[in-house]
């Protein structure tokens, strides 16, 4: 099922009570994900079936998108508030336990995508499958799949740093795939894409969207937040959400 | 452990390899480098070990008790009247004096160690074993002849039949037939030596009529010869006795890898290599610290980051001590310490070659271990742990 | 799998030294007589040390060393001769065993 994340009045800061303090995230409430609650719902005619959906958080930079993708993700905890991971309170859960819930749930892909240079596009894949326990074939056979699904059989053996940009894209979106996550979280996917290829990920992600996915994507990118295929916009300053475009 | 559990950590093991094989020089520079340390340290603990149990083992018989005197702190000529004092000591059977002594020998620059062999009693010819003389023993009543050691041979290129030289105590020079030669086999303890008639020796060295060097003495039961001992001093308060069990005690304590020029010479080398492993290890590259947060932030969790540089220490480290050990264990047992051998000859002209019996001492082994392997993956681990320990969220942030 | 070259590296290195082992060991037993040869020489020669180091009468001779020889500066210090790179000072020259031995081994202090 498509993953529900409810973020409840939730705010961030950094460096508390020192003269540097910053709060990039300030009192935010937001929805994601899941049937009944998304605003495509009811247009699509598809209630009752699981169906994906594709938030957007927009604004310029610095204004807390990134910071807003790193708590619906359970990176970090928020300093107050509320995070609910399909109706789990996560914000004071233990470190090893949010980890665990950060791999069953989300796939992120990176604005650096951070791939790790040296390793094949196979073992880049299936990175976050080591410490798990899952065979070792089973995981190569899972990510081969995704990498057949993406496109990239022919590339497998290659180092990453030998592929394209586009190339690496994909590979870095298996890679958020591996784990079977309900919530893809993508931050600037497309800052280092020309427009054919951002055209080409917009397909990826409505793809998996079909798939059932939520996808939340951190973007000022006008291509991404004006594609028909986003369900929701949100926009953001100084921390705060603006208003609910759609 | 399930198989699952134990998949895992197989699966990070083959991560760890993937990822050290990413940087492989580097890795192979360290593995060398750390296999010439442990190489280094485990020659010089299998080579003392070895000596040490050559030692007991040869020593094994060595002469029950020993007198000595000595004059003002020096070891000094002993009385030969002596003996009647110690024969006269309840539990004391034969005393014998012994007559031996150094010899400077200019055309080789080395020193010799002369021994003066008896008409009868111990250390005469009817005593002796004859498997290790090449030729003949100095039989009683033969004068101008000697057996000589396997390294003396060497320095002076005698053979059975050659004549050697020796300049006596008024500065002539006195001729001796090589009539035997002590087998290589023995040159642990025989290498130096030059064996003479008694009556020649005490010639050659001007010894005079009334003194010995040394006196041995035959003890009944060898656990009274620290009673023996304490007798013969309120007696003879010049005397010094030497038991058996003081030359092993020494030889046991003696080869000590522990003390010394050697040591001093692979502190250097360990301490490089510790600021070696200190700097790769704490300088985590750049690199490096972006991969631990990259794993971090795509659900690896702490420990799992730990195991994977655990695994990454433990396979250099122990691959490394391995090839240490084997290639000290086939320096010191296979081709005699050949390369220690400069550092440990010193000046010491008459160098043995060594054909130990292999032994390999699992204390020292462990320390060796210890001293190497654990450094180094602590070294490893610790830096990973901390930059393991920061929020998987920087790596969003990190450009 | 790279860690089954990893773990059959490591086998090579253990067997290499087991062969290694073995094969000196076996060498050794082949000379196991000649070593209670050795012995018997040495004892009947009544030799008290290993010829090793000749260049002086301390290192040639250790079990007889008299106190005042150059081991005794103090105990872990390092020889002025090489041949101290591997051997300590003899036992009757450390001071923690002259205090517990026999009488016959005290030394004035230094």
């Amino acid at each position: 099922m498509s993953t529900r994340v409810s973020i409840e009045d939730v705010t961030r800061i950094y460096n508390q009570g020192k003269p540097n303090e910053v709060r990039p995230v300030d009192r935010v409430s937001v929805r994601i994900g899941g049937p009944g609650e998304g605003a495509s719902d009811g247009g699509d005619g598809q209630t009752g079936k699981d169906v994906g959906e594709i938030a957007v958080l927009k604004g310029p930079s610095g204004s807390g998108k990134t910071t807003l993708l790193a708590l619906i993700g359970c990176m970090i905890r928020p300093t107050s508030g509320r995070i609910l991971v399909n109706g789990r309170d996560v914000a004071k859960l233990p470190e090893r336990f949010l980890t665990e819930v950060r791999r069953d749930t989300f796939g992120f892909v990176f604005q650096q995508l951070h791939l790790i240079s040296g390793l094949s596009v196979l073992e880049n894949v299936m990175l976050p499958l080591y410490p798990l326990e899952i065979g070792f074939r089973e995981g190569r056979e899972r990510a081969l799949g995704l990498i057949e699904q993406l496109g990239l059989t022919h590339r497998r053996r290659f180092r990453v740093e030998a592929l394209s940009g586009g190339e690496r894209q994909r590979v870095a979106i298996a890679r958020a795939l591996i784990n079977r996550p309900g919530a893809i979280l993508a931050d600037e996917p497309t800052a280092h894409l020309d427009a054919g290829l951002s055209c080409e990920l917009m397909g990826i992600l409505g793809e998996l969207r079909g798939q059932g996915k939520s996808i939340v994507i951190a973007t000022h990118d006008p291509l991404v937040y004006d594609s028909p295929m986003i369900d929701r916009v949100f926009t953001m300053r100084d921390g705060r959400i603006m208003d609910d475009d759609r | 452990m399930t198989r699952a559990q134990f998949g895992k950590h197989l699966k990070i093991l083959e991560f760890a390899l993937a990822s050290m094989l990413r940087r492989r020089m580097k890795n192979a520079g360290i593995v060398v480098v750390f296999s010439a340390v442990v190489f280094l340290l485990s020659s010089i603990v299998f080579l003392t070990s070895a000596l040490r149990a050559e030692a007991m083992a040869t020593l094994e018989g060595a002469p029950e008790l020993i007198v000595q005197r000595t004059v003002a702190g020096r070891h000094a000529l002993i009385p030969v009247d002596y003996a009647e004092v110690i024969a006269a000591l309840p539990g004391v059977g034969s005393v014998q004096p012994r007559y031996w002594g150094y010899y400077y020998d200019i055309y080789s620059d080395a020193n010799y160690t002369l021994i003066g062999v008896p008409d009868e009693g111990p250390g005469s010819a009817g005593q002796l074993p004859l498997h290790l003389v090449e030729g003949d023993m100095i039989t009683p009543g033969r004068t101008e002849v000697c057996v000589i050691g396997a390294g003396v041979a060497r320095a002076r290129s005698a053979r059975i039949g050659s004549i050697v030289s020796l300049r006596n105590s008024r500065g002539w020079m006195q001729e001796y037939e090589v009539v035997g030669i002590l087998a290589g086999a023995s040159r642990l303890l025989t290498n130096d030596l030059i064996l003479l008639p008694e009556r020649d020796l005490k010639t050659l060295l001007g010894l005079p009529d009334d003194r010995a060097t040394d006196l041995l003495v035959e003890v009944y039961n060898p656990n009274e010869v620290a009673n023996i001992s304490r007798k013969l001093l309120e007696r003879l308060p010049q005397a010094r006795p030497i038991s058996h069990a003081e030359i092993t005690r020494t030889y046991d304590t003696l080869f000590d890898w522990r003390g010394g020029l050697l040591l001093a010479m692979s502190l250097g080398a360990v301490a490089a290599f510790m600021i070696l492993a200190w700097d790769k290890a704490t300088g985590l590259s750049a690199e490096e610290r972006r991969e631990i947060g990259i794993l971090k932030a795509i659900g690896w969790e702490t420990s799992d980051i730990l195991e994977l540089k655990l695994w990454e220490g433990a396979a250099l480290a122990i691959t490394a001590f391995l090839t240490g050990i084997t290639a000290g264990y086939a320096h010191v047992f296979h081709s005699g310490a050949a390369l220690l051998r400069p550092v440990l000859q010193g000046w010491s002209t008459l160098f043995p070659s060594f054909d130990l019996a292999p032994r390999v001492e699992p204390y020292e082994l462990g320390v060796l271990f210890l001293l190497t392997v654990a450094p180094y993956i602590a070294a490893t681990i610790v830096p990973a742990w901390k930059a393991a320990i920061t929020d998987p969220d920087r790596v969003m942030r990190a450009s | 799998m790279r860690y089954h070259v990893l773990a059959g590296v490591l086998a090579t290195e253990i067997g290499l030294l087991a062969a290694l082992h073995v094969d000196a060991t076996a060498d050794m037993w082949s000379r196991k007589s000649e070593h209670a040869q050795v012995r018997d020489l040495g004892a009947a020669l009544g030799l008290t040390d290993l010829a090793i180091w000749t260049e002086a009468r301390y290192t040639r001779h250790p079990s007889q060393a008299d106190f005042f020889s150059a081991f005794q500066d103090f105990p872990g210090a390092i020889e002025h001769f090489p041949a101290g790179s591997i051997v300590g000072p003899p036992a009757h020259l450390r001071p923690t065993e002259w205090m517990a031995s026999t009488p016959s081994q005290q030394a004035p202090r230094p």
